[in-house]
Formats: structure tokens, sequence, C-alpha cells
């Protein structure tokens, strides 16, 4: 029986609960321009920890996705799906990447913690002359979002979203 | 998020949000402003995608086979093996036997002011030469790599880098295919039987030499222990199927039996099959060419709509359907260890278990032949070994 997925790609097979290979390339084949910018963007942004480059990160990502070992729920948009994709696999190559720097030499994982941290004191510093962007930023990295962020600020709705585009412009232009 | 605690990691989420909830326009806008085309970050991502979606290909055919390989690994049992044991047994004895009551040769056969002896033409097919050399009509024919898939490009850093590794050196290309050089006791041979034994052996050992250590296995590599696995799998099976053809074999039963065994010229010596072109078409993609970092492990080749797709060579075939990421496929096995693919097949004219013959119609080539040519491995022992050193040069027919 011939039935018409949520895409529109045809399948001979019952719609399943996550999409076929097939269909999981036909959705990534009508990513947008700008679907396709976002995630590179996403991409450039996980990968920062990483052992790898972005493009790196993105195609192990889409690979896995085509290759059917990471299930795409169908009622699942592309792009929070790949972004998904995206984030864990970045984790787990950070945390490959601990595991084969064995502890020995890094007892108490100090050094590691020392680069982390010049990392968080070096995004925090691009907003030195932006003392609302520093508390904005700060307020991420301690996992705070939306609203409770931008009570934190003290701006509007709208100086907020500016603001935030800013915030992230200044840290996408930081080389990675 | 409290799944990691790393600040960035926190920062890294919240920036992501904000990039998806962005207007389109503001996203196109920001690539102008970053790489001074609004499409050039989204070509890009087209080329990392083309790129996966061929790494996704290998992965999944690497199931598959490793799959395929578990189903048709029979019950364990130490019949095969020693059937084998015997089976040496008895050819070493035989061929102690054949040294010992052969008088010794009256001649030197070949006489050192006479010009060496032309090689045959099937040596002259050079299969030893890269397939670029080998294939010289077709591969006038192809299509540069870089337009064969004009959105690909170089692989970034440490992929590149690995894959890159991948593809072997042209210097060890003919190290590896090089026919070994003839046995010092060749020298005071013989008549034209021990001639035709003597290439019948360096064929075979060519045909050897390429499968394990030497071929340009480029998955092996990327899929690390999983490909190990599969190449144990393979072998495995491939050790059994050896078994069981050892086992068929008459055993010579005299020392007169086992003298036409070592040195007749009807005798079964290991030659590898002979193959054929499986289309008549254009080569689009060689042996190991990289294209967007991807290394082939055959050959694609294009041709009309409906064109004849014919067996290689003599063998049973072991899967014929769909497979995920490469259409309609058609694995023949023939003997020796070796293993036929023949992927983005239009359609299927045989079904698994059918015994085909070397020629026959096994498939029609796709409707869209031209964008997805048809893809044609040939494995030895399940490593992908260049068909340019087993197929005639195009246009001779065997």
């Amino acid at each position: 029986m011939t039935t018409v997925s949520t895409l529109g790609v045809p399948t001979t097979e019952p719609a399943s609960a996550s999409l076929s290979p097939a269909e999981a390339a036909a959705a990534m084949r009508a990513l947008t321009a700008a679907d396709k910018t976002a995630l590179m963007k996403i991409a450039r942004l996980y990968a920062r920890k990483t052992p790898y480059d972005h493009e790196d990160l993105l195609q192990e990502a889409l690979c896995r996705v085509l290759a059917g070992a990471r299930a795409w729920p169908r009622h699942v948009a592309a792009l929070p799906f790949l972004w998904g994709v995206v984030r864990s696999i970045a984790w787990e190559w950070k945390a490959q990447a601990i595991e084969r720097a064995p502890e020995a030499a890094d007892p108490q994982g100090e050094e590691r913690r020392a680069i982390a941290g010049l990392d968080v004191v070096k995004i925090v510093a691009l907003f030195d002359d932006d003392p609302v962007a520093q508390v904005i930023v700060r307020g991420m990295m301690d996992g705070a979002r939306g609203q409770e962020l931008q009570e934190m600020s003290g701006l509007d709705k709208t100086d907020y979203e500016s603001k935030r585009t800013k915030i992230r412009r200044r840290i996408e232009k930081l080389a990675p | 998020m409290s799944r990691n605690p790393d600040p960035l990691d926190h920062l890294a989420d919240a920036l992501s949000e904000d990039i998806l909830a962005a207007p389109a326009e503001q996203v196109l806008a920001e690539a102008t402003e970053d790489a001074g085309d609004d499409r050039a970050v989204a070509a890009a991502f087209d080329r990392v995608a083309a790129r996966a979606a061929r790494q996704s290909r290998r992965r999944r055919l690497a199931a598959h086979i490793r799959a395929l390989a578990a189903a048709l690994v029979p019950q364990r049992s130490w019949r095969p093996v020693l059937a084998t044991i015997a089976g040496l047994a008895v050819i070493v004895v035989a061929g102690d036997l054949y040294l010992h009551v052969r008088p010794e040769p009256p001649l030197v056969a070949q006489d050192p002011s006479q010009p060496p002896r032309a090689p045959p033409a099937s040596a002259r097919v050079a299969p030893s030469e890269p397939a670029s050399n080998a294939m010289p009509q077709v591969a006038a024919n192809s299509a540069p790599e870089g337009a064969r898939d004009a959105t690909m490009s170089e692989p970034p850093m440490r992929l590149r880098k690995e894959l890159s590794a991948d593809k072997p050196s042209p210097a060890e290309l003919p190290a590896t295919s090089a026919r070994p050089a003839p046995p010092a006791g060749a020298a005071r041979a013989l008549p034209e039987v021990e001639a035709a034994r003597e290439q019948r052996q360096g064929r075979a050992l060519t045909a050897g030499a390429v499968a394990p250590g030497g071929a340009p296995a480029p998955a092996k590599r990327e899929q690390g222990a999983a490909q190990d696995r599969l190449q144990a799998l393979l072998a495995e099976v491939q050790s059994r199927a050896d078994a069981d053809e050892k086992v068929a074999k008459p055993k010579p039963s005299s020392p007169a039996a086992a003298s036409s065994y070592i040195a007749g010229p009807q005798q079964p010596v290991a030659a590898p099959p002979v193959f054929n072109w499986p289309l008549r078409g254009i080569l689009r993609g060689g042996f190991g060419s990289v294209a967007g970092g991807a290394s082939n492990t055959g050959i694609d080749l294009a041709a009309p709509p409906g064109s004849a797709v014919r067996a290689a060579a003599d063998g049973d075939v072991v899967y014929a359907g769909d497979l995920a990421g490469y259409g309609n496929t058609i694995l023949l096995r023939h003997r020796d260890g070796f293993v036929t693919v023949y992927a983005h097949a239009g359609t299927l004219l045989v079904k698994r278990n059918d015994r085909v013959g070397r020629g026959q119609l096994i498939a029609k080539s796709g409707r869209d032949a031209g964008a997805s040519p048809l893809h044609f491995e040939i494995r030895k022992d399940a490593a992908p070994v260049d068909p340019g050193q087993f197929l005639p040069p195009p246009g001779e027919a065997r």
C-alpha cells in the first residue's frame, strides 16, 4: 500500500513513529538555505570544545541520521531534531576526548577546568564594554533562560532581544 | 539543560535557541556579512551533507554485509576444518611423491641465446597496473572527479587526513598488485605445460596478495573494529566455503594421479575467477577515486536506462533486493572467496540462491542510471579489490 508521509514522500510501508532513512534524506533536501546556515552556525557553537571542527560534527550528525542510527520522530521538525543530534554528538566526543586523556596526567582535572575557565573568561571579556550584555552572558552560562534572563538584564523585550542578537553575533565572530 | 554543567554548553544551548528563533532573512543576512554570500554557508552544508550521505551508505552496506555474513555462516562444525587438513596432507604427500618419482629434466628448456618468450595475451592485459592504465578507453570517457560531484570539496581537518591516509599512495599500488617473481626452480624448466602452470600460479598469487593485507581497503580503516569483525566473519565464511570445495574435489589416490594433480594442465590449480564487465557503459568513477573525502570501493558505470547488467562471473546469488542506500542490489558469491556487488541496479532478474553463469543477464540498469550509475565492486574475502585487475580491457570480451 502506498502512503504519503508527513513530508510528502511516498512510501510503500505504513507510517511508523520515526522517519525512514529515505524520508530523512528527503527532509534534509528540503532544508532551506537559512536552515542550512543555521545548522552550520549551531555546529560551530558545539564543535568549539570537541577535537573536531564544525563540519566534521555536522557530517557525523547527518551521517547517523541517514544511516538510521538516530531515530527521527515523525512529529519533530528538522531543525530542532538535527540540533539535538549535533549537541549529543558533541557531548559524546567531548566525553571521549576526556576518556582518552587519562586522569593520571591531570589527577584533579584542574588543567582541563582551567582551560575551560579561560574560554569562559575570554567570552565574558568580550563584553567588558557592555555590562548588560555581560550579565546576560553570565546568566546564559549559568543555565538561565527566557524571562529570567530578561529580568536579570533589566531591559524590555525589544531591547533584550536586540541585545541577545548582538551577543550571539559577537560570540560567533570569535575565532573557534 | 542539567545534563552537562559546563557553562560553555549552557551558552551554546542558549545561542542555538536564538539561532533557531531568528528569521530566515536575518540568518541569511548574517551569512552574507560573514562569508560575503548568503548562499556560501548553505553550499558548505551541501558539501557536508554529500559526504555524510556517502559515509552513511558505506556504514549501512557494512552493517548489511555483516548481517548477511552472520546469516551465511553455517553451524559450527569441525568437519570442514578436518577435511581441509586432510586435503592439505594429501597434497603434501602427493607432491613429495611426485618430486621423488619424477625423472630429472633432461635439458634446460630455454636457450639463453634465445630472446625471452613474449607474454601471452592475458598477461598483456597487465592486471597489476592501476585501473586508470588498465582501462584507457573508458577512462577517457569518464568525467573528471570534480565534475562528477560538483558540490564536493576537500574534506576538513582530521577527517580529510584520515581519508587521505586511506587512499594508497601511488607507490603502494604497484607493490601490492605486482606479480611475484617466478620461483627459482622455474629456470630449469620446462615444456609448455610448466609455463602455463607458472602463469596460473603467478596470477593466483597476485589475486591472493591483493586481498587481505595489501588491498586498498579504505573502509576497513574507517570502520575500524566493525570492519575488522566484518573481515573476520567473511573470512570465516570463505574458509568454510573453500573447505567445502576441497572436500568435494576428487583426491589423487596414486603417485601418477598426484603428479598430474601438480603438473597437469587440466588440474584445477587455484586461479581466480575470470570476470567480465557487468555493464556496457561509461566509467563514472574509478576504484579508489576520492570524491569529497570518500574513497570509492568499486567502480561506477553509467549506461542508458534498461541496459543489460550481466554476471561478471559464474556464481551464486547470495542477495538480491533493495539495500538501504544502495538501491536494488545483487551480491554474487564466486569461488575462491570472491564476491561481486551490483548496486543501484534497476529491475532485478534473479533471486537469492539462484545459480548464474558468467555473462548471464541478472538485472537491467535503473531509470536514473545517469545520476546513480551502477556501482560494481569485486571483493576478495570481504575486502574490496581493484576491479581493474580482474576485468579485461574495455571492449575486449572474454
